[in-house]
């Protein structure tokens, strides 16, 4: 679906007195996605994610290197593309900030010449599925951030593409609007088979959404994984909490750090290159009055925080 | 094909319709420069001794011209907006021109514009001194080419906001163009109080077929003159047409080269 080998953009900035500056912002970056994955792009500030997904979309050419989005060459063939692929950038706007949705939807039908049955069941179905009867005839204005990002998705959704790439969708988003947009970008992939590409600082975003992980730093790639595995190799230690009847219980063991106590409770952060989590649970149950045990994982931001960090 | 660029149309002319308190603004400014401009017609006409300028034609030709100034919207502000704050990149992977999209939506504006004006400006012009100044048909093709004359101006605006590309604020280019087209165009003082030479030069531009020579044939029309601002108008078209093509061409090739 997606094919990209050794690509490479270099950019050039021009001074006042016409020296030139070059600099690489992708390096060498090859990846392929298939139909129906649902891939997070991740990196740092500057890490040339938007400019990967620019050329994924044919705005911008690389300076090296080839792309395969659908069996086209985005930069060659964007228009042609564009009726294939569908786009969500969180600080950008398609909808007419002065007219409601509905108005931008029936434009975006024309746009994307979609025969009017067609978009007439599609329009139905993404309004029920994303929830906007209500905010249908509302002023784009007048809506909440979160209203505002379902009706975006549902104009990038219109024409049916096959691929929806998403940059930094629910930034801004309150908790409830980002916890809804990731249900609804799940259900949308998992029902239409929508392969789904996004990038996001939001950990959640990926925990909640994605199945796979690509982890772009400086221009090149240093991490291409499922989740799973992701958490599975960068998971290098656990934080066991401990309730206890008896009072201020003391726990030791090599690899193994306190990080709060309390009178009924400890909280420890066990080191897995240093002992292994049964030889700790075993050693906890043997405190006397334990009376609950939970065992977590650290946040995905640790997780990616590791991987940054190398 | 063309669907696309007519709903935009109509969605920019609707929605301009649906601002009545912009075009209320815009009547209320219109007829204060049509004033203003009366007014000082009449004194010039009487310092260079061409009393003739005073009849009662003048507040016509002055309609005329404030008619199309008034109602082109200022797209070379919106352009540069799209092209500075990144926005302008992310409309490129949709099945649409981004200039095609640029001027149908500045069409809907101005034609919604041109209508509301020009009902409210000739309406004016008509009350302030009773007389007619063409008949049905002429008068019918004088504004056929108003409507022509005004897309002219907006692919001018939309020239001068690609080129954003490269100077980032367009306001002083637009600055420039709008003391020219005021000054070259006719209607601060007539032309004909230039010197030859200079109004050799206004005659080489597109300012005189924007306001005044366009103007004139509400005072003088005749078919064979309509004819000749048609095609000079068809040139310049075409002409701003291919520029704004190549700016576009090279605005592209800036941000492969520089970044969105």
């Amino acid at each position: 679906m997606i094919h990209v080998d050794a690509l490479v953009k270099n950019f050039t900035s021009t001074s006042f007195f016409r020296s030139k500056t070059s600099f690489s912002a992708i390096k060498a970056v090859s990846f392929s996605i298939q139909r129906g994955e649902k891939v997070a792009f991740i990196g740092p500030n500057g890490a040339g994610k938007s400019t990967t997904i620019k050329m994924l979309c044919g705005i911008l050419y690389p300076t090296s290197g080839s792309i395969k989005v659908l069996g086209m060459t985005p930069w060659k063939e964007r228009k042609a593309l564009g009726y294939q692929i569908g786009t969500v950038f969180g600080q950008r706007t398609q909808l007419w900030y002065h007219l409601p949705p509905i108005e931008t939807f029936d434009l975006l039908q024309k746009i994307y010449e979609i025969e009017s049955k067609k978009y007439k069941k599609q329009l139905d179905t993404l309004i029920e599925t994303f929830e906007i009867q209500s905010i249908l005839h509302k002023k784009v204005r007048q809506l909440s951030l979160g209203e505002r990002m379902r009706c975006e998705i549902v104009a990038s959704l219109l024409h049916r593409p096959q691929i929806l790439f998403l940059d930094e969708p629910t930034i801004g988003l309150d908790i409830n609007a980002k916890l809804t947009i990731r249900r609804l970008l799940y259900q949308l992939s998992k029902e239409y088979g929508t392969t789904l590409f996004l990038t996001s600082h939001d950990t959640a975003d990926i925990e909640q959404v994605c199945d796979r992980v690509i982890v772009l730093d400086q221009g090149s790639i240093i991490l291409d994984s499922s989740l799973r595995e992701l958490k599975k190799n960068y998971i290098k230690k656990k934080i066991i909490h401990l309730i206890t009847e008896g009072q201020w219980v003391c726990f030791e063991h090599v690899g193994v750090k306190i990080v709060d106590r309390g009178e009924h409770h400890i909280k420890i952060e066990v080191n897995l290159h240093q002992t292994d989590i049964d030889t700790v649970i075993y050693h906890a149950l043997k405190i006397t009055g334990l009376k609950d045990i939970t065992i977590e994982d650290p946040s995905m931001e640790e997780i990616i925080r590791t991987v940054y960090a190398g | 094909m063309l669907a696309k660029y007519t709903r935009l149309f109509f969605l920019s002319f609707f929605q301009t319709l649906k601002n009545r308190n912009a075009l209320v603004g815009l009547s209320v400014f219109l007829i204060t420069c049509l004033l203003i401009f009366d007014n000082l017609w009449k004194v010039i006409a009487i310092r260079i001794g061409q009393e003739g300028l005073n009849g009662s034609l003048l507040l016509w030709y002055i309609a005329s011209n404030e008619w199309i100034l008034v109602s082109v919207p200022q797209l070379h502000e919106e352009i540069e907006d799209e092209v500075k704050n990144g926005q302008f990149t992310y409309m490129l992977p949709r099945p649409i021109s981004y200039l095609g999209a640029c001027f149908s939506r500045g069409l809907g504006k101005l034609f919604a514009n041109l209508i509301v004006l020009g009902i409210v400006t000739f309406g004016f012009a008509y009350w302030k001194t009773g007389v007619f100044p063409l008949h049905p048909l002429p008068f019918f093709l004088f504004l056929l080419i108003g409507f022509a004359v005004g897309a002219l101006a907006l692919l001018a605006l939309i020239l001068i906001g690609l080129s954003s590309f490269w100077i980032g604020q367009v306001a002083p280019l637009y600055s420039v163009w709008e003391k020219l087209y005021l000054t070259l165009g006719g209607l601060m003082i007539p032309l004909t109080i230039y010197p030859d030479w200079l109004q050799n030069v206004a005659n080489a531009t597109l300012f005189p077929i924007l306001l005044g020579e366009r103007s004139a044939l509400l005072l003088d029309f005749s078919y064979h003159k309509w004819l000749c601002v048609s095609v000079k108008l068809g040139i310049w078209m075409a002409g701003i047409c291919l520029l704004i093509t190549m700016l576009y061409a090279l605005g592209l090739k800036k941000i492969q080269h520089e970044g969105g």
